[in-house]
C-alpha cells in the first residue's frame, strides 16, 4: 500500500491505517532521533510524539509529498527542542546507546566507537548533516529538504562539519598514538 | 590563489565525490588542483578520514510504537469536542455581535425585536443541541467525580472525607 493510500484512509477516519505509517519509518524515526539525542529513551518519547503530532497534522498534509521528509522535519523541531532543554541545564552531550553498527567486511572495526564518539563530540547539527550524508548516503536535495535548508547551504555546511570531523579525528589518533 | 579560492575548490573536488554538480566547471578544478598541493593534500586527508564514517550503518532498532501511539490518539479524540460543536458556537458569536449592533443602531429594527431576538437565541440553541447547553458533561469527569454522583452518592463522599 502506498503511503498516500494509508493517509487518505486516515483523513477518512479508519486510524488502524496509520499503524501502517508508524511501523514502516519507527525504526528509521528512531535511528535519526537516537543519532540526534544520544540516548534511546529520549529518542523513544520523541517519535512517539512526532507521529502523534503528524496524525493530528494529517489534513494539512501536501499529498504530493513524501510521508517521510515531511515526518522528518516535526521529528527534528522536537528533537532539537529536547537538545535546547539539555543545554540549559547542562551544555555536555549525553549518549549512552550504540547508534552505530559496523558491518562485518569492514577492514577497520575497531573505528567504529571512536568515529561514534567523534560525533557526539561535534554540534548537533554538524552529527546530523555527516549522519544524514555519510551514514544514510541522502544526496545533497534529500539533505536540503529534510533540514529545510538550501542545496548550496548544504555543500557549504557540509564541507565545514567535514573538516570538524577531521580536526577532532586526527587529534584523536594524535592522543592513541 | 587565495584561502577563498582553495576553498570552493576543495568544496567542488568534495561535490564530485559525492556524485553532486558544483557552479565550478571541473576544468578550472582540475587546473587549480594541479597547481595547488594544499588543496590535494586537503582533499586526500578528507577522503582518508571520512572513510570510516562511510563504513558504518545505523543500528536498526526494533522497538514497535504503535500500541502506545494508538492509546495515546484514543485518549485525546476522547477529549476532543465533535467539530460542530465550534460551528455552532461560532455562529451564536455571530448573532450575539450582530444583535449587538442592531441595539447600537436601533433605527435599523424596533427595539422590541431586538429583545425579543435575545430571547429566540437561547431558545433556538436548545433545539438544535437537543439539551441544555449549559448543563455539565458527564462523560469530561471520571466515573467517581462528584460531579457525576448522584446527591446521596455525594454525601456519602463528603462525609468520608
Amino acid at each position: 500500500m502506498e503511503d498516500n493510500d494509508i493517509i487518505q484512509e486516515c483523513m477518512a477516519g479508519r486510524k488502524q491505517a496509520f499503524g501502517y505509517l508508524v511501523r514502516q519509518y519507527q525504526s528509521e524515526a528512531i535511528g535519526h532521533a537516537v543519532a540526534l539525542l544520544g540516548n534511546l529513551p529520549d529518542a523513544l518519547d520523541v517519535v512517539q510524539e512526532a507521529f502523534i503530532a503528524a496524525f493530528q497534522a494529517l489534513g494539512r498534509f501536501d499529498t504530493q509529498r513524501r510521508f517521510y521528509p515531511w515526518f522528518y522535519t516535526i521529528l527534528r523541531n522536537r528533537c532539537y527542542k529536547v537538545l535546547s532543554r539539555r543545554k540549559i541545564q547542562s551544555d555536555r552531550f549525553i549518549s549512552d546507546t550504540q547508534w552505530l553498527d559496523i558491518p562485518e567486511n569492514v577492514e577497520t572495526p575497531a573505528q567504529g566507537p571512536v568515529v561514534q564518539e567523534i560525533l557526539q563530540e561535534l554540534s548537533d547539527e554538524d552529527r546530523e548533516l555527516l549522519t544524514l550524508k555519510h551514514i544514510d548516503g541522502r544526496t545533497y536535495s534529500e539533505i536540503a529538504i529534510l533540514m529545510e535548508i538550501p542545496a548550496g547551504t548544504v555543500m557549504s555546511r557540509l564541507y565545514h562539519a567535514r573538516k570538524r570531523f577531521r580536526s577532532l579525528y586526527l587529534k584523536r589518533s594524535r592522543e592513541d598514538e | 590563489m587565495n584561502m577563498s579560492d582553495c576553498e570552493n575548490i576543495v568544496q567542488a573536488a568534495l561535490a564530485r565525490m559525492d556524485g553532486e554538480t558544483h557552479p565550478l566547471p571541473d576544468h578550472a578544478v582540475q587546473e587549480h588542483l594541479k597547481a595547488c598541493p594544499r588543496c590535494r593534500e586537503e582533499i586526500a586527508e578528507l577522503r582518508a578520514v571520512l572513510q570510516p564514517l562511510n563504513d558504518l550503518q545505523r543500528s536498526v532498532f526494533t522497538d514497535d510504537l504503535w500500541p502506545n501511539i494508538e492509546t495515546a490518539l484514543v485518549d485525546t479524540s476522547r477529549l476532543k469536542a465533535p467539530s460542530w460543536y465550534y460551528t455552532v458556537f461560532f455562529m451564536f458569536g455571530l448573532i450575539l455581535v450582530g444583535l449587538k449592533v442592531l441595539e447600537v443602531y436601533p433605527t435599523f429594527l424596533p427595539s422590541l425585536l431586538i429583545k425579543l431576538l435575545s430571547l429566540l437565541v437561547p431558545i433556538l440553541l436548545f433545539l438544535i443541541l437537543k439539551e441544555n447547553p449549559l448543563r455539565i458533561r458527564d462523560d469530561l469527569y471520571g466515573a467517581d467525580s462528584p460531579v457525576t454522583l448522584t446527591q446521596k452518592e455525594k454525601c456519602h463522599v463528603l462525609s468520608a472525607d
